[in-house]
């Protein structure tokens, strides 16, 4: 069993939520409580989902996606970003009904530079190439130092899942 | 070290002796000595006792170590006296005590500290014993609560093995827990309209069991508030209207669900759904196929619209609904390849049953898990 993990960053105005594995949070109810304080957060203009190392959500945490999405839509520019790799997830997602709220990018690889093979999308497209190179290198420096400044985020969001 | 200095007990018979050994102990620090005149006679609060052999018969030795971690001394070795002290559960002996009192000494503080850990060893055994029936209890209690919640969510469900309007209905619930997140209902509206529901609220347990009474009461409301207008309506406003009261709610809950309306007279399926994975399975004469259409789920994005799907039925149709539970006991890897897997299996059955069967479904399930079928117009 791939053990699911959530972390999360906040760093130069992009939060990064990162989820990997197989992320259950069926019985987890209280997780809507910090949909609203990330979104308040001050600073913020970007926010990115990384799903790239997910193999299978449950309804739960597909949800708390949702929220965080529409927590953010008054506030900011642009839509969440959601990094997909897995044809399931990506189907899940389409499923729930998330093209509207986020946008949706099927990366494959890790590597930077592999980054600039992204599928042309239909508008914007240089914009949101350089905010997936902004995400990725927000991820790759997605350390303990900078977990900290939302720590209580990741807590409760690990300690949740680990309850299950 | 400890919160008081030890309080030594010393039963000598050697009036000469006893005093210069209390005396000795004492000077080397952390503890107090009584001198004890009989076995009889012990003081309160005694810590540890130091026992000559010459004082105590054989049969009395258990009585003192069982109170007490005790130490024997004595003059002489004498085999036949120093084994029954220690079979009778002295912790250790020392002979001539006065030339060795600081091994004494230090015997003396090793018995008591692990007579100490011993004591506090029990305490919290029996703690945990407490604690561990306090659990059960409450366990029991939580037990008992849940399976009555099921027994009520149970009573919600339809009669098994209608016939509405020329449909017939089976179905099968499995809940993970004691109560499901997965909700059924179908009813016949006049002679004419068989109205159906299936949805699976997201997460299990009690608190996804309660948002499946909210369904119940809010669909026998609006079903019984129907004209029998527009079939093809219904579905798509329910939908809309379930989304925006699981929104007002504030519950923070979602769900996946399919709603439909058979028409009897023009052999039409009127439906609207949001979310549903596996999609409905429609089988007929012609094999098994997806039935088409999508919507977001119900309760997460405000101001949805859902769409409005019509599917003409043959004379001989089985539909089929499962919950996503059904996603956890199909073989193969990916999504794709365990829907195929679910069609297939579908495709060879008649029955909820043969289904069961076929995939053996085992007791202990990671998800609540559902089906429903419906099935038409062969019982006219």
């Amino acid at each position: 069993m791939n053990e699911g993990r959530i972390q999360a960053a906040f760093e130069e105005g992009t939060f990064v939520l990162k989820l990997s594995g197989d992320v259950r949070l069926t019985l987890c109810a209280t997780l809507d409580q910090q949909v609203e304080p990330l979104a308040e957060l001050p600073g913020l203009e970007r926010v990115i989902v990384d799903l790239r190392d997910v193999v299978n959500m449950d309804s739960t945490a597909l949800g708390f996606l949702a929220k965080i999405a529409l927590a953010v839509r008054e506030r900011l520019p642009n839509q969440p970003l959601v990094m997909v790799e897995h044809p399931d997830v990506l189907q899940m997602l389409e499923v729930m009904g998330f093209q509207q709220y986020v946008t949706i990018v099927e990366a494959t690889g890790s590597e930077p530079d592999r980054f600039d093979e992204l599928p042309a999308m239909e508008s914007g497209e240089e914009e949101l190439r350089s905010r997936i190179l902004e995400a990725h290198r927000t991820l790759m420096q997605m350390s303990e130092h900078n977990r900290m400044e939302f720590q209580p985020l990741v807590e409760l969001l690990e300690s949740q899942h680990q309850s299950h | 070290m400890y919160p008081r200095a030890a309080l030594i007990g010393l039963l000598d018979s050697r009036n000469d002796r006893r005093l210069q050994l209390a005396e000795a102990l004492e000077r080397l620090g952390d503890c107090e000595v009584r001198l004890i005149e009989s076995t009889d006679r012990l003081p309160e609060r005694l810590d540890v006792l130091v026992a000559d052999s010459a004082c105590v018969e054989h049969a009395q030795w258990e009585a003192l170590t069982s109170r007490l971690p005790t130490v024997v001394i004595a003059e002489q070795r004498n085999q036949a006296t120093m084994l029954a002290a220690v079979d009778a559960g002295a912790v250790d002996y020392m002979i001539d005590p006065l030339q060795h009192v600081m091994l004494l000494h230090r015997i003396l503080f090793r018995a008591l500290g692990q007579h100490r850990q011993c004591q506090a060893a029990m305490h919290e055994r029996d703690r945990l014993e407490h604690l561990n029936e306090q659990l059960e209890t409450h366990l029991t209690i939580l037990r008992e609560d849940l399976q009555a919640g099921g027994q009520i969510q149970r009573r919600f469900l339809p009669p098994q093995g209608q016939v509405l309007n020329g449909v017939a209905a089976d179905y099968w619930m499995a809940p993970s827990l004691y109560v499901s997140g997965d909700f059924l209902d179908y009813q016949a509206h006049s002679e004419r309209y068989t109205m159906f529901c299936f949805a699976d609220i997201a997460g299990h347990g009690a608190s996804s069991a309660l948002v499946t009474v909210l369904l119940k009461a809010l669909f026998q409301r609006w079903l019984s508030r129907w004209n029998a207008r527009a079939p093809e309506n219904l579905p798509p406003r329910w939908l809309a209207r379930l989304n925006r009261e699981l929104l007002s709610l504030g519950v923070g809950k979602h769900a996946a669900i399919f709603v439909g309306v058979i028409d009897r007279e023009t052999r039409m399926l009127h439906y609207s759904l949001g979310a549903q994975l596996p999609r409905p399975l429609l089988k007929t004469s012609q094999g098994t196929c997806v039935l088409p259409g999508e919507g977001p789920a119900v309760g997460l994005f405000p101001d949805i619209e859902y769409p409005a799907l019509q599917y003409p039925l043959p004379e001989s149709f089985s539909l089929w609904l499962c919950s996503d539970g059904i996603l956890d006991c199909l073989p193969g890897k990916g999504l794709d390849e365990r829907l195929e897997a679910l069609c297939q299996c579908i495709g060879k059955v008649d029955t909820i049953a043969e289904l069961r069967t076929m995939l053996a479904l085992a007791d202990a399930l990671p998800d609540d898990l559902s089906f429903l079928t419906l099935t038409g117009f062969r019982h006219e």
